[in-house]
């Protein structure tokens, strides 16, 4: 597939955006008057922000702020502000989920990569019977791994981690929420990489990856706002609440796991439907970023990313069986993604002589 | 006889308003929906003016998303059914320049009217006056970005015989934030506080969905008619 980029396309986009910007210039008012006086905004750190434009989102945050809660869970919560104004350099993402990923993309790469000949790899249907074979010998590991981590980091969490302070033994469920919510995450990132190596290379194995990413993905993110909810109704006193980003964008990527599993099952054709999920896929990306930023960026009633490897912002007896169930969800995720990766193998190469093989000899 | 692929998308342009025009039914039929679906609030939740004024913004809005809906189908089904989808796909001018040509039609068509209307409705379902300038301006501004976006989805399920109601729940989590963004502008209008956040916003996706969103509709439209 060849995707032409017309030089024309791009100025008449920037000739919308200048005129976009001109039209709504006039419809910005200073900063006074607008921000109730008992909020200093700079402490909460918009300074950042400038001009006439910065006013109007600046608002916008207000209004995301104020409205829907209670002043003690979102604005002048003293934490929260000294969470706001750290300096750049400090507030990172949490190490631990660029971690998990790069350890979870080498498992990856390390079970499908032929490191001999990668054209070699490409097209060739005797590289799926590889796969078979190689993900047989893998899953019992991965399985193996995952059953583990999950006994410690579960005896860890519910018995050994001190109590919270204010949620007491509520805040246990954070064992199960997190690690749902991360690998729910890194696993449409991941499929959004596989959909883009199918639709640009025709590689099939990243197709039938992205194909069986999918379910799983859509399973985790109906856990993590399963558990979330209860949580919330546990300690904030509300299982759901309409106006929070965090959750809505949760429930979008439900959504959207949901409809290209409907893409997915609606095109009889494989190749069609890999590719036709791909692109869903990839436009359903901008989602991502959102979900991961709207913690950070609209300060409402789900707290921020809590930094797991800052001892000031939680307790290590904590974040140490937390980071084992997020590995040990890590592992689950893999281990069952190979499973259906075979099951889609056989599927798809049912006409062929190997699989014919295969099934005599087992 | 080569020509640029500002001829074309001209060109494009005006067969597909020539053709609304002709079946006027495509250009009435989304705005009669639009109608309906607005006057079923009063109806079912309440007809007392405050309630109204406060609903007033995301009635209009979700209207307008459901029309939009409905009349996405129109885009590409019948090019599709006769051929002439494959002719544009087979022209030597960049598709997505022709896409962005289907896609501009089709907001003129559905898109327009509705900003145009909309103000009439939303006097009847006693909408603040202050609103209004943000009401239109969230109309125009979100409006092109549900054709664009709508494109995508449309353009994955024309090859299929029940795509009716696969398009829409492929579209409508997309649709989502443009929803968000522009009834809060509105909102805020109405409470009288400087609202260019959210349409700014709104603004960014739109230019994000011009920029990408044919480039994506061109590649699911080869996919589809593969």
């Amino acid at each position: 597939m060849k995707i032409r980029i017309n030089f024309n396309y791009f100025l008449l986009s920037l000739g919308c955006l200048l005129l976009l910007s001109l039209l709504l210039a006039p419809h910005t008012q200073p900063l006074q008057g607008a921000i109730p006086p008992e909020t200093n905004a700079k402490a909460i750190g918009y300074q950042t922000e400038f001009g006439p434009i910065g006013t109007g989102i600046t608002v916008f945050k207000r209004r995301v702020l104020n409205s829907r809660f209670s002043s003690d869970t979102t604005l002048l919560n003293k934490e929260k502000v000294e969470q706001m104004i750290q300096p750049k350099g400090t507030r990172r993402f949490d190490r631990n989920f660029w971690l998990a990923e790069l350890l979870f993309i080498v498992l990856i790469a390390y079970g499908f990569g032929r490191y001999d000949s990668i054209t070699g790899f490409i097209k060739k249907t005797g590289s799926l019977k590889y796969t078979y074979h190689l993900s047989a010998r893998f899953i019992p590991w991965l399985t193996a791994i995952a059953v583990l981590l999950l006994l410690i980091g579960l005896v860890d969490g519910l018995v050994f981690a001190p109590i919270d302070a204010k949620q007491k033994d509520a805040y246990r469920i954070i064992f199960i929420h997190v690690p749902a919510s991360s690998i729910s995450l890194q696993l449409y990132v991941f499929m959004a990489l596989m959909a883009a190596i199918g639709l640009i290379w025709h590689i099939k194995i990243a197709e039938i990856l992205a194909a069986a990413a999918a379910p799983l993905g859509a399973a985790l993110t109906a856990i993590s706002l399963i558990t979330g909810s209860i949580w919330g109704g546990g300690t904030w006193n509300t299982f759901w609440e309409w106006g929070d980003p965090r959750m809505m964008s949760v429930l979008i990527l439900l959504f959207i796991y949901l409809s290209i599993m409907g893409l997915n099952s609606a095109i009889e054709d494989r190749r069609t439907a890999a590719s036709a999920t791909a692109i869903l896929t990839l436009s359903a990306l901008v989602i991502i970023p959102f979900v991961i930023l709207s913690v950070n960026y609209f300060n409402t009633l789900h707290q921020a990313q809590t930094q797991i490897f800052n001892k000031n912002s939680m307790d290590p007896r904590m974040a140490r069986p937390l980071v084992i169930m997020i590995f040990a969800f890590m592992f689950y995720t893999a281990a069952t993604l190979l499973m259906r990766v075979r099951a889609e193998i056989i599927h798809s190469e049912r006409n062929t002589q190997w699989v014919s093989e295969e099934a005599a000899g087992s | 006889m080569k020509k640029s692929a500002a001829t074309a998308f001209s060109a494009l342009v005006r067969r597909d308003l020539l053709l609304a025009y002709r079946y006027r039914a495509e250009i009435v039929n989304p705005l009669l929906y639009f109608v309906i679906i607005v006057s079923l609030y009063p109806l079912s939740v309440s007809s007392e003016p405050k309630v109204l004024a406060t609903i007033a913004s995301g009635v209009i809005w979700v209207a307008a998303l459901l029309s939009a809906l409905l009349s996405l189908d129109s885009m590409f089904r019948s090019d599709y059914e006769d051929g002439t989808l494959e002719q544009i796909l087979m022209s030597p001018h960049p598709t997505a320049v022709l896409v962005l040509a289907k896609v501009t039609a089709h907001w003129i068509t559905t898109g327009l009217p509705l900003v145009v209307i909309a103000p009439l409705l939303a006097l009847s379902l006693h909408l603040d006056a202050a609103a209004f300038p943000a009401l239109l301006l969230s109309l125009l501004i979100g409006t092109p970005a549900l054709s664009l976006l709508g494109a995508i989805g449309i353009a994955l399920t024309v090859g299929l015989r029940r795509g009716g109601l696969l398009l829409a729940i492929l579209i409508l989590p997309l649709y989502v934030p443009i929803l968000v963004l522009s009834s809060t502008a509105i909102q805020l209008a109405a409470e009288k506080v400087p609202y260019s956040g959210p349409l700014l916003m709104l603004g960014a996706l739109s230019v994000l969905a011009l920029t990408l969103a044919p480039l994506a509709t061109a590649a699911a439209l080869r996919i589809s008619l593969r």
